[in-house]
């Protein structure tokens, strides 16, 4: 016999053996107790919890023949309880939902099962990963799960509930199984330890417990190979070398040079532990904790209660978070949390990080929100703004966006005393600034309505004049969308007609997209800020009927363009190239049609 | 083929692991051999396979001279059981997986142990009956049977496989040794170098961009760019011509915009003046100019464009407008 792994020989063969799960297994010991057992139960959870040891323990209760009233069951003594250990009980069938999920192999389950047990008391169907059953298997179940025959009982596995149709689930007793707390699994694993005598340290198991994550089988297979791997003498070391783990203080090292946007030693810190044969993946979402952790540093008062760290280490993060402003830090986080999720699916998970890097010592130049604000405040000192004296739109314009958004930015911003501070403001000083923030929210509305009763003259003083500016507009158009640029520069004759802006395009297939509604809003909206008035942007091709969606009617073509048209018409080339001959003379206007 | 277990290039980790179990046989019955493509999991998988079947091995070594070794030699050996792709089928099929239920009911034919090899299981996650269904023999397989499944890490893998192995990680090959081994195969010095950075140690990514050519158009792509002007009217040629040869990449398109965004990383460092670690060191020449014409927002700006071509050819857009539309970008 090979050897056997830690998972498989220690799969609890008793309700006692197993670990966690307390509610469950006590249901289900005094569902036995009272004989009240369901005749259709499923397990849920995730990986590595028990579901299918459970079932296989309930099979051997229910059909235990040991002395043991209720609660003692199973046995495991007797000879059907050790036929089920060995995987030999005829009555007991234990089904692959993965392999046979069709309708036939239910069929034939059905067919089966309506047949006495052959040397138990009751049958057992164990359906293993059943959320893989087709639908028509699952329906094809139904009525026999509802009213199955006395002598039959049977029981699910899944590690994902939301798969299986509700008609079946209301059809059984439903047990999902939660994670097993970290203490469970150190006690059980420090018990394997000692049983299987090999000696290691608390705090290895411990490591490995977390590295686990709420599954017994997980922990059991790292358990196996660090076993493997350190033989009878298991160190530390041995576990920190096999899971991979990363030395903590690289991880403040890399977060100081990433805030003080020191690049060249980042790529220093990379270059170490990509050579040290770190999982890069594994050592970006631990990055991603670090940062998450100064986060919590800077903005809980007790860090500590959320935080699994020595005081060491906390005091440092405290140290390296002060220095930073808390949207400096989010900011960073978001980034890093966007850029190692893209990292999972990349082929170069360091190019990716590396990029990700830059992007981050990019940011750390930013100006945060509350130093822009701190601007705003001193420039309304200095007495800059004077909303009624400004009439250039553009300005106005500008600045008015810009406050505004600040303005949209405070209310959502968390309450006075706890507004974003820079460094060394007092509160005092803060209300103060909230106080001259809402003034200029009352400006700002005065302004607008000014602007608003003297629309025509303060906007006309700057309009530009189309024709001439189009070269400018093109420009300016090229810093907002590259491609819409291109486009304007292939109309050869952008005109200014009352209150349209008239597009004429040679061919229909330059202006397809520009046709778009949302485009020509855009463009609209362009114009209106480059050349300060309201212009309705009409876009026209030739051989374009009646395109060009609300904005752009046909417009009336000139007369050369007409003449083109009939020129090119296929009719007259037809014509050309059968006679032979030539155009001599095209003559356009209402008396020759 | 025989392949002599330390003949692996570097994963010295991994080896150990493997080593270490063999000699105290206290082997797991799945293994899954994890970490990026073309650093050698499945020819450790393979050399693993020959040795726990050897005779005689002697010092964590096949002996070559054995039965098992010989039949290994030469491909007989009928206790490798490997599923491989039928047809055109982008993964395994269930179908295969049920087979191979079937014939892990009889022992093996000869062997010590049976070797069921699984190749690249990320692939089959998008087929999700199948990882379901190789759950329950993974779990519970019969004696002396030892399943070894290799996936890439950039893709997923069933949280319940993961559980039912050991997981031995794979890391990406050091440079020289990748660069030593391009050598062996009659690469010269300055290519080989650079492949092994470009392909972030992966000796199979650098073989593919070397057989695919890609270095070349690379070059060729980076230079024309650097050279053209936007407001000339040669340029618009231009640019269609190199998008048509890009486009025309087929399957590697996606490590060509790879390739370019690593070239433009490398101008981002030289500009932070980190120029010892660029990686395109064929193209240093280039780098200078290319520091006056770009400033670093514009070389940000231009990073995500490329993402966004990126993503562009995800959803499948046409490849030729995308890679126009792109280089227009990164002029």
């Amino acid at each position: 016999m090979s050897y056997l792994v830690l998972a498989r020989k220690w799969r609890p063969q008793t309700f006692a053996d197993v670990v966690g799960q307390e509610p469950i297994v006590r249901t289900l010991r005094n569902g036995l107790r009272l004989n009240r057992v369901a005749h259709a139960m499923i397990f849920s959870g995730v990986r590595g919890v028990g579901k299918t040891t459970l079932a296989r323990i309930m099979a051997k209760a229910i059909n235990c023949q040991g002395e043991g009233e209720g609660e003692d069951k199973p046995c495991n003594l007797c000879e059907s309880c050790r036929e089920i250990t060995a995987g030999s009980a005829v009555d007991l069938h234990e089904i692959d939902g993965a392999s046979n999920r069709g309708i036939q192999e239910i069929r034939e389950l059905k067919e089966n099962i309506r047949f006495f047990p052959t040397k138990s008391r009751f049958k057992v169907i164990i359906i293993d990963e059943v959320h893989m059953l087709t639908t028509e298997a699952f329906n094809a179940l139904l009525k026999t799960l509802e009213e199955p025959p006395e002598h039959v009982y049977f029981m699910f596995a899944t590690t994902e509930l939301h798969k299986v149709p509700i008609t079946i689930l209301s059809r059984c007793q439903r047990y999902e199984l939660k994670r097993v707390a970290a203490a469970d699994l150190v006690s059980f694993f420090a018990k394997i330890a000692a049983r299987e005598e090999v000696a290691i340290p608390h705090k290895a198991i411990e490591m490995i417990a977390r590295e686990a994550d709420g599954s017994i089988r997980d922990g059991l297979s790292l358990l196996d190979q660090v076993f493997s791997f350190g033989g009878n003498q298991v160190s530390e070391e041995d576990v920190v070398q096999v899971l991979g783990l990363v030395d903590q203080r690289i991880f403040a090292t890399l977060a100081q040079a990433l805030l003080a946007g020191d690049l060249a030693r980042c790529f220093e810190l990379l270059e170490k532990i990509y050579g040290a044969g770190i999982d890069l993946k594994r050592f970006a979402s631990d990055l991603l904790a670090y940062f998450r952790a100064l986060l919590v540093c800077r903005t809980s008062p007790q860090p500590e209660t959320l935080l699994d760290v020595s005081d060491q280490e906390l005091a440092e993060m405290r140290e390296l978070g002060t220095g930073q402003s808390r949207e400096t830090l989010a900011l960073l986080f978001q980034l890093l949390f966007k850029g190692i999720s893209e990292m999972q699916y990349s082929a170069h998970p360091r190019l990716v990080l590396e990029m990700v890097f830059v992007r981050a010592v990019q940011v750390g130049q930013v100006t945060p929100a509350a130093a822009l604000l701190a601007r705003l405040d001193d420039m309304l000192k200095s007495g800059g703004v004077n909303p009624a004296q400004t009439s250039g739109g553009l300005v106005l314009r500008e600045k008015k966006a810009n406050q505004q958004e600040e303005v949209a930015k405070a209310p959502a911003a968390p309450p006075p005393e706890s507004f974003p501070a820079v460094p060394g403001d007092s509160e005092p000083e803060l209300d103060s600034k909230v106080k001259k923030l809402e003034e200029l929210v009352g400006k700002i509305a005065e302004t607008t309505a000014l602007e608003k009763k003297n629309d025509p003259v303060a906007l006309h003083a700057h309009t530009k004049d189309v024709r001439k500016n189009w070269e400018g507009f093109v420009g300016y158009v090229k810093e907002r969308k590259p491609w819409m640029a291109q486009v304007l520069r292939i109309c050869e004759n952008p005109r200014e007609e009352g209150m349209d802006l008239l597009l004429r395009f040679d061919n229909p297939s330059d202006c397809t997209l520009l046709q778009k509604s949302e485009n020509v809003k855009d463009l609209t909206e362009y114009a209106l800020d480059y050349f300060q008035k309201e212009l309705r942007v009409k876009i026209s091709s030739r051989g374009g009927k009646g395109d060009g969606g609300k904005e752009g009617e046909a417009v009336h073509d000139g007369p050369k363009e007409e003449r083109r048209a009939l020129a090119n018409d296929p009719l007259v080339q037809m014509t050309m190239d059968i006679f032979g001959g030539q155009v001599g003379a095209i003559r356009t206007g209402p008396r020759f049609r | 083929m025989l392949i002599p277990f330390q003949s692996i290039i570097g994963q010295e980790k991994a080896k150990h692991l493997l080593a270490i179990s063999f000699q105290r046989q206290k082997m797991s019955h799945a293994y899954l051999f994890r970490g990026p493509a073309g650093v050698g999991k499945k020819t450790c998988a393979q050399a693993f396979a020959a040795l726990i079947n050897c005779a005689a091995p002697g010092n964590d070594e096949v002996c070559g001279h054995c039965p098992s070794c010989l039949k290994f030699h030469s491909g007989n050996f009928p206790d490798l059981l490997q599923l491989e792709l039928q047809g055109t089928a982008s993964s395994i099929k269930i179908d295969q997986i049920r087979e191979l239920k079937k014939l892990l009911t009889y022992p093996p034919f000869e062997a010590s142990f049976r070797v069921v090899l699984i190749t690249d299981i990320h692939i089959t996650m998008r087929r999700k009956e199948v990882t379901n269904s190789l759950l329950k023999i993974l779990e519970e397989p019969p004696a002396n049977t030892l399943f070894i499944l290799t996936g890439d890490e950039a893709g997923d893998i069933l949280p319940t496989i993961l559980s039912r192995c050991q997981i031995i990680s794979f890391y990406p090959l050091p440079y020289e040794r990748v660069a030593q081994a391009l050598m062996r195969e009659k690469i010269d010095q300055d290519t080989a170098i650079t492949l092994s950075a470009i392909a972030e140690g992966s000796l199979g990514r650098a073989r593919l961009l070397y057989q695919e050519e890609l270095l070349p158009l690379r070059r060729e792509i980076i230079e024309n760019l650097l050279s053209l002007a936007p407001d000339h009217p040669d340029t618009v040629e231009s640019v269609f011509r190199l998008a048509e040869k890009a486009a025309g990449m087929k399957d590697n398109l996606e490590e060509l915009l790879d390739l370019l965004t690593i070239w433009l990383r490398d101008v981002m460092l030289a500009h932070k003046g980190l120029s010892a670690r660029v990686i395109s060191s064929d193209l240093r020449a280039c780098l200078p100019e290319a520091c006056r014409k770009w400033d670093f927002p514009v070389l940000a700006e231009k990073l995500q464009r490329i993402d966004r071509a990126r993503r562009q050819l995800l959803h499948n857009c046409n490849r030729t407008l995308v890679c126009e539309v792109l280089f227009f970008e990164l002029l």
